[in-house]
């Protein structure tokens, strides 16, 4: 069961997996989230090549940093990732043989159906936390896999991080009202 | 004992500030508070001795309901990644663990003093190390910022007039707070104190040299599952959805993207393959870890054997909790 579940939770995984890489393998549907201007390319200093309505979908090409790649019916460009919501749009079919199953239907995203109670996978919730004894002997093997703060900068070291000083961000006056990624 | 009640109420009604049955007219909250030592300092400030009991209570019970995942090489992975991400906020010297715990559930969890759990769930659809890092930051926020035990202050305090009835008794205080250490996790934090952890969560992650957008990452992962994925219904349940956490990060991140550098992402850790739950009653750390370990793991904090710190007594604490 696990083993099944690990795979599906793989071939769903897939896909975002690899918006992780600067160019997608394939690409995956991306539904516009807030009207935003697009750009010839990642910089905000680059030309504006379309203006692209919420609500809008297509297709992302490709990721850099905070910029998502997006092929639409009239044009490509780039966008604030913030401004778009990956995979198919509510009430679409989910993707691919996996969706009628079962399994296919809990991984496939947006789907309006509440599957929790009629399957059997079901993690922590409320009631677990409430009833929930206190284990010492897992406290203790925690304790046992503790890193010094050496060990973790061997760690760093030895995977090629270091670091930078970087101001905390300014909280934004009024954050509702505010304009993430250059909408308009 | 009525008047305590009545105390209660008046406490209530002062800390809700303005709809509220009993008028709180012609009382002195801070005079009333400052009655009782204890409350005062159980109420106004926890030390971070007490932070450490507290969390490492919260922390015990949690892996009651979940325990590790039995994967020793994976478990010092993770705290050697969240420990260099926590040394960049302004607590790096807490005794920090981080434990990945083995439910399908997507999730991840702090209890004050610097326990910070991640679920298996949740680890097992992060795609790099910087994704890891991401999740471990916004729950290192929540520490660095004592988000859960402001809350729980607050809820102490709403019963801080029935408590001054009996102030000499400092840990029915003290469980009053922790008894409601659960329910934060059930019930979750402020929204705003979300949205304080993801923009915290950036940055520490891109000061410890990581892509700064691996959380951002993970929050579209959550958002594409949407609410009908079973898994994350304790996760939405106690947190602002994530397409609204990322219309806020956006907001915030938006002036200082050209400010922050690239990072790595690196890969991630494998969980082991067939590494179910760990079961021994009193488990020892697993050679794998140490193996790993050039040095030896920081000495543990004190457990709150009875009578640590603050004097609490663990079968009371959990009477506080379910006495609820």
């Amino acid at each position: 069961m696990r083993q099944r579940r690990a795979k599906t939770v793989c071939r769903r995984v897939a896909a975002v997996l690899l918006a992780a890489f600067a160019t997608l393998a394939a690409a995956e549907p991306v539904t516009v989230e807030r009207d935003s201007v697009v750009r010839a390319e990642p910089r905000t200093d680059s030309a504006v090549v379309a203006n692209f309505a919420r609500g809008v979908s297509g297709e992302a090409l490709a990721r850099q940093g905070a910029w998502v790649q997006v092929k639409t019916a009239t044009a490509t460009g780039w966008l604030y990732s913030f401004n778009v919501r990956f995979g198919a749009p509510a009430g679409s079919a989910g993707e691919g043989a996996g969706a009628g199953s079962v399994l296919g239907r809990v991984f496939a995203p947006r789907q309006k159906v509440n599957v929790t109670a009629t399957l059997g996978i079901r993690g922590l919730d409320e009631e677990d936390l409430k009833q929930a004894q206190f284990d010492g002997g897992q406290l203790e093997a925690l304790d046992g896999f503790a890193a010094s703060r050496e060990q973790a900068e061997a760690h760093a070291g030895g995977a090629g991080l270091s670091a930078t000083r970087i101001d905390y961000l300014a909280q934004p006056a009024a954050a509702a009202g505010a304009d993430p990624g250059g909408s308009q | 004992m009525k008047s305590s009640r009545r105390l209660g109420a008046i406490a209530l009604a002062g800390m809700l500030g303005a709809v509220a049955p009993v008028k709180a007219q012609n009382i002195d909250l801070n005079r009333l508070f400052s009655i009782g030592r204890d409350a005062v300092t159980a109420v106004a400030g926890v030390s971070e001795q007490e932070e450490q009991t507290m969390g490492r209570e919260i922390a015990g019970r949690m892996l009651g309901a979940a325990p590790l995942v039995n994967d020793a090489a994976l478990q010092a992975y993770v705290n050697r990644v969240g420990r260099w991400v926590a040394v960049q906020g302004e607590r790096p010297d807490l005794p920090w663990r981080f434990a990945v715990i083995d439910t399908p559930s997507i999730n991840a969890f702090a209890a004050p003093g610097g326990y910070v759990m991640l679920t298996r769930g949740l680890y097992e659809i992060l795609d790099n190390e910087a994704q890891l890092a991401g999740v471990l930051a916004h729950e290192i926020a929540h520490v660095v910022r004592r988000h859960h035990v402001t809350v729980m202050q607050k809820s102490a305090a709403l019963s801080a007039g029935a408590q001054l009835a009996q102030r000499d008794n400092r840990s029915a205080l003290v469980n009053n707070m922790i008894g409601t250490g659960a329910e934060v996790f059930a019930r979750g934090l402020d929204k705003s104190a979300e949205y304080e952890a993801d923009a915290i969560g950036v940055v520490l992650a891109a000061r410890a040299g990581y892509n700064p957008f691996g959380l951002v990452d993970v929050l579209h992962k959550l958002a594409a599952r949407g609410a009908a994925d079973g898994s994350l219904a304790l996760l939405f349940k106690t947190h602002p959805l994530p397409g609204e956490r990322l219309e806020q990060l956006g907001a915030a991140l938006t002036p200082a993207l050209a400010t922050l550098p690239a990072g790595r992402e690196l890969d991630i850790r494998r969980v082991a393959a067939g590494a179910g739950p760990m079961r021994a009653a009193k488990p020892l750390p697993a050679g794998g870890a140490r193996g790993l370990a050039e040095q030896q793991p920081a000495p543990p904090a004190q457990p709150p054997k009875g009578g640590s710190g603050i004097g609490i007594d663990p079968g009371q604490l959990l009477r506080g909790l379910f006495g609820r």
